[in-house]
Order: C-alpha cells, then sequence, then structure tokens
C-alpha cells in the first residue's frame, strides 16, 4: 500500500503553527536554563526560588521536546516548507518570510547594541558568555511570536 | 496621492453564496489567504487573483481596482 503525503494549506499551516510553538519553546528553554544556571549564585538557596527556576527550566525543556515531536510528525506532509522554507499557500509564505526579516532585524539589533555596549563600557563576564544565548534567544522568540501573531489576527 | 487597492471578493462570495473556506478550497489556498486578501491585508500574485476572476467567471478588474486616497 502506497502512503500518499500530499501537502494542503491545512497542512501547511498545522506545519508553520507547530514550527512558531517550536520556535518559543527554543527559546523559553534557553532562558529558563540560563535562569536556573544563575539563580544557584543570585538566590543561593537550593530549596526555594532557585528550585522553582529549575522546575520552570525542566518544564519548558520537556514542551520543547513534546513541540519537537509534533513538528516532526508533520514534516511528511510539509516537505518544501521543511526543507526549503518555500509554502505553496502565499500567504504563509509571506509572514515565514516577514518572521525571518523580523527576527534578522531584532537579533541584528541586539548584536549593534552589544557591540556598541562593548565599545563604552565593560560589560559584566556573565553577559559576556551568554551572548550566544542572548542572539539564539532574540532569533528564536521573534520568528515565533511574530507567525503566531499573524497567524491570529482575524479581521473579517 | 496615494493608491489602495480595493477588492469585490466579499461581495462575489455573498452572490454566489459562498464562505471564504468553500472559495478557498476551490482554489487550492488556505481560508487565511482568502480573508487577508478580503480584509486587504495581503496582496495577492496575478496566479490567485486570475484563480478567483476565473472560480466566478469574471475579470481581475471587477475584482481588484485601485482606490485613491
Amino acid at each position: 500500500m502506497k502512503t500518499v503525503n500530499e501537502t494542503t494549506p491545512l497542512s501547511e499551516s498545522l506545519f508553520l503553527k507547530r514550527n512558531a510553538f517550536l520556535s518559543i519553546a527554543i527559546g523559553m528553554s534557553i532562558i529558563s536554563v540560563i535562569a536556573a544556571k544563575y539563580s544557584k549564585y543570585a538566590f543561593n538557596d537550593m530549596g526555594g526560588v532557585a528550585f522553582s527556576i529549575g522546575i520552570m527550566a525542566g518544564l519548558c525543556i520537556v514542551f520543547l521536546i513534546v513541540m519537537l515531536i509534533k513538528t516532526m510528525k508533520v514534516i511528511p506532509k510539509a516537505k518544501g516548507a521543511w526543507m526549503y522554507g518555500n509554502y505553496q499557500d502565499e500567504y504563509f509564505n509571506h509572514i515565514n518570510h516577514r518572521a525571518y526579516k523580523y527576527a534578522f532585524n531584532l537579533t541584528a539589533s541586539v548584536v549593534a547594541i552589544f557591540y556598541l555596549m562593548e565599545l563604552m563600557i565593560t560589560l559584566p563576564s556573565w553577559l559576556v558568555t551568554q551572548f550566544s544565548s542572548l542572539v539564539l534567544i532574540s532569533l528564536f522568540l521573534t520568528y515565533g511570536i511574530s507567525i503566531l501573531v499573524w497567524l491570529r489576527q482575524e479581521h473579517e | 496621492m496615494n493608491k489602495v487597492l480595493e477588492n469585490n471578493i466579499a461581495k462575489f462570495r455573498a452572490k454566489h453564496k459562498l464562505s471564504q473556506q468553500d472559495l478557498a478550497d476551490a482554489i487550492g489556498v488556505s481560508r487565511k489567504t482568502i480573508s487577508t486578501v478580503e480584509t486587504g491585508r495581503f496582496t495577492p500574485s496575478v496566479v490567485i487573483a486570475l484563480s478567483i476572476a476565473q472560480h466566478f467567471e469574471t475579470t481581475v478588474e471587477s475584482l481588484f481596482y485601485f482606490e485613491e486616497e
């Protein structure tokens, strides 16, 4: 028996939505891991705030794994979108490209601000070591949130 | 003077008693594409404009027109 994995606007919509949630999950996981790592030093009590942040980080990672599995399930029905970022549906293609642009602009701004700050003041060492994390957070969160906002806008 | 792209898709849909989903299914796009084109938030390609016109057996000019601000 042959399985047909035809790309439809519905499957692309599902893939785009799950991809956006996956991006947000990646961004949130990175934030929570950093927060958990530094809360040990900041609060100095593993039984209180630091523990709660650790639990949050765990939940974020579980959410990330769930979204990864859910997104992977839709990939066979949205191969073009997954491999090349090309959606057959024009509106989905349009918002996907717009989200890429927003993510690029915001990430470039983060890098530029970081660069300028480094020229003017001595940045704290923890901020410098977390630079790549900040870039990834801005990239993934901007992409995911932009897509979800444009998918939710309803004025019809 | 600025030109704003307007359209009559909602009127044509109402005349043919079609929902946005019906029209979307008929021309092979998502309902979101139809709704954003109708509300002017998204400018469609020539392919979609022609597909909608063909579906309603009309011309692209009768579906889309410019309005000056």
